[in-house]
């Protein structure tokens, strides 16, 4: 079972990006070695939030963008009526603000789902970056166009496709971005809670946890607690409608 | 159908691991809980319960705790009253209890399971039960084919009233016989003659019930072999689908009621064991198979089923068919499991009641289960229903390296593999049939909580 990375523990000499535990997860990696530095000099490296800590509400101006290096979150935004509509989840490796950068505030609000840490930079050191690498400036296009594919395929789900296929394509996806990051795509937490999933995926609770049921008992995913197995891999990937990810492909990314 | 290992029984053996051990219906055992665990816990737990992808269904119980006179043997929870308002004052405070409680848990978590116990659940009238269920009807979803049911005190009930339990969807009786002999009834102060045990289950067969159990302890004072082999040929030959064989654990200084027995009256040592391996030879010759600790049961029985398909569980009732279930418990000192916590009721019958009517959560203590806990928990369970442990299914779900995680437990093993008790390879271990009356004992050496020998004051039953 993948535990949480132990956290407090974690990159507690580091000094620059490159000694990070997680540097193969993150974008930092993929650039040059003189953006690094420069990134090197104004990180700010493992800050901590809380579960249920707000890391920004929606309306707030952008200070800092900031990649998730341990724990969840979860986006959201608030409905006229004040009910929250869940956007989307940030799991380790992932960047949270890049969608704030052109109009300099957040268009909604972002909480951790278990204590998180986070290495932050502040936006007006990063647009300066950016300003001058255009190796940055190409892993910022990957990122934001891998996110757009996943929204993308997300988007198809609601309103359109019926339980089992939202939660199958909700599974899969959540295990691609895994599997991205080089950690296990068939194993691992759901740390949102299925109020969290069925708000998501526009389904009521009761019908994500009897899909989810249902899966189990046809095999193809196991689920302990919080605890996802994916079981029957092409299974899943049938019920998405989806042909299976292959390692050509995920090479090509 | 294959058999079920049976155990083998050896003096010598019992000699030497017949000693006192938790009977591990919950790790860690109750003696564990702390007060630092209340009300705010519990109900953190269960929110945290309806949070999971997939809620687990769920398993009641609800503790009646009254019982018309007091069985000397008991160390059961329990006020000796003949007040006829005693039950409806109890179903008030109960249908308090479920207000408070079953609001926090999301309504699509089906009830699999209902038990009844006490004290006496038949102390309440046909109709008080009747009016029970009803009341866990409007606060749980009971599934259809839920398991119903609930301990039956022979002197309480009469073929019709059996019928009437039915009627209201118990199907499944557990009648606490303990000895059909007169003279051990005497002295135990429960008496109820043959007849009347041979009644209720030939009504409750009659009726359709799924699962008839028979309840029946060795040790009781004046019990004598040849007695108990007579009480044992009639329990046999009403056909139960289970039977138990409890252990009578001798410790007034912690029961009062078993403060009315003298010493001199209890079977010596030597008899009692001698009553244990004859009731064990003669059970298993009629048919029933050993499914662990002190309980047996007939071949079609689902029990044995469960057991065959590893999926048997053990929780506060003793051996079960179904896990995986959250257990939500009711009335005084009874103990709830939600998740990974244990959430237990104020133990008076005084305190639980005022608690309810000033509207608060009755939990007087508990504990959250550590990773640790938890690992051992599990480790236990297989022991306990399995017999077997394989090291590389707990280093999966764990990530954990057993032989380093467990290294003086593995020592520990040694000790036990030498006198045949389990058989020891490299990938884990089996219990023998030599070992299959210990399994508390092999269980044990999983047990981080458990104070060095001689430590404690006895507070555990001997295993055999």
């Amino acid at each position: 079972m993948p535990r949480p990375p132990d956290v407090p523990a974690l990159g507690a000499g580091e000094q620059s990006c490159s000694d990070c535990v997680l540097f193969s997860l993150c974008f930092a990696q993929d650039i040059d070695a003189d953006a690094r530095e420069r990134l090197d000099g104004v990180i700010r490296r493992r800050q901590g939030v809380e579960r249920s800590g707000h890391l920004h509400h929606g309306g707030q101006s952008l200070r800092q963008l900031a990649v998730l290096r341990s724990g969840s979150i979860k986006a959201y935004q608030v409905s006229r009526e004040g009910d929250e509509l869940v956007t989307g989840f940030y799991l380790p490796g992932d960047i949270i603000g890049l969608d704030a950068l052109p109009v300099g505030e957040h268009g909604g609000s972002a909480v951790a789902l278990e204590d998180c840490r986070l290495c932050e930079i502040p936006v007006a050191d990063f647009q300066k970056i950016l300003g001058e690498s255009p190796r940055l400036n190409q892993v910022m296009l990957r990122l934001l166009a891998e996110e757009m594919v996943e929204t993308r395929k997300l988007l198809l789900v609601v309103g359109r496709l019926d339980a089992r296929t939202r939660v199958a394509l909700f599974l899969l996806s959540l295990s691609r971005r895994l599997e991205r990051r080089q950690l296990d795509p068939d194993l691992f937490r759901l740390s949102m809670d299925r109020r969290d999933i069925a708000n998501y995926l526009g389904l009521t609770i009761e019908t994500v946890s009897r899909t989810l049921s249902s899966l189990q008992r046809d095999g193809v995913i196991q689920v302990r607690g919080k605890l996802m197995r994916i079981v029957d891999r092409r299974a899943l990937a049938e019920l998405a409608n989806e042909d299976i990810v292959t390692t050509s492909e995920r090479a090509a990314v | 159908m294959s058999e079920l290992m049976r155990p083998t029984f050896d003096a010598e053996l019992i000699e030497r691991y017949g000693g006192e051990g938790p009977r591990y219906t919950s790790y860690p055992t109750a003696v564990q809980f702390s007060e630092d665990f209340g009300p705010a816990e519990y109900d953190a737990a269960i929110a945290e319960s309806n949070r999971l992808p997939i809620p687990a269904d769920l398993s009641l119980y609800v503790h009646v705790p009254f019982c018309a006179s007091p069985c000397f043997y008991c160390a059961c929870n329990r006020v000796i009253t003949r007040s006829t308002s005693a039950g409806q004052e109890f179903l008030v405070s109960l249908e308090k209890e479920l207000r408070l409680v079953a609001p926090r848990f999301d309504r699509d978590r089906p009830v699999r399971q209902l038990h009844l116990g006490g004290g006496t659940p038949t102390f309440l009238s046909t109709d008080q039960i009747r009016q029970l269920m009803a009341l866990l009807r409007t606060h749980y979803h009971l599934a259809p084919d839920a398991e119903l049911g609930l301990e039956i005190d022979p002197r309480t009930i009469d073929p019709a009233g059996i019928r009437e339990l039915r009627k209201i969807g118990f199907n499944r009786i557990s009648v606490g016989v303990q000895d059909l002999d007169p003279d051990v009834q005497r002295a135990v102060n429960r008496v109820h003659d043959t007849a009347m045990v041979g009644s209720v289950i030939g009504a409750a067969r009659g009726v359709g019930f799924e699962s008839i159990s028979v309840d029946l302890i060795y040790g009781l004072p004046l019990q004598t072999t040849a007695g108990f082999s007579k009480t044992v040929e009639s329990i046999i030959s009403m056909g139960p689908d289970r039977i138990s064989l409890f252990n009578y654990a001798h410790l007034p200084h912690l029961f009062k009621a078993q403060r009315q027995i003298e010493d001199e009256t209890l079977p010596s040592p030597a008899t009692k064991l001698a009553i244990f391996r004859n009731t064990l030879a003669r059970l298993l010759d009629a048919g029933y198979e050993f499914i662990g600790m002190d309980h047996f049961a007939r071949p079609e029985d689902s029990l044995v089923r469960a057991k065959r398909n590893g999926t048997m569980v053990r929780n506060f009732q003793g051996y079960s068919t179904h896990g995986g279930l959250d257990l939500v418990s009711f009335g005084p000192s009874a103990i709830s499991q939600v998740g990974d916590s244990f959430a237990q009721n104020h133990r008076k019958l005084q305190d639980w009641t005022v608690s309810l009517i000033e509207g608060r959560l009755p939990t007087a203590r508990g504990l959250t289960r550590t990773t640790d806990d938890r690992i051992r928990a599990d480790i236990i369970d297989r022991i306990m229903c399995n017999g077997k442990l394989i090291y590389r299914a707990i280093e999966r779900d764990y990530q954990l390296v057993f032989r380093r995680y467990f290294t003086s437990e593995l020592e520990r093993l040694g000790a036990l593999a030498c006198d045949g008790l389990i058989e020891l390879g490299q990938d884990g271990f089996a219990v023998t049939p030599n070992g299959l009356l210990f399994l508390r004992a092999i269980a044990k050496t999983f047990d981080a909580h458990l104070a060095p020998a001689g430590q404690a004051h006895r507070r555990f039953s001997r295993i055999v």
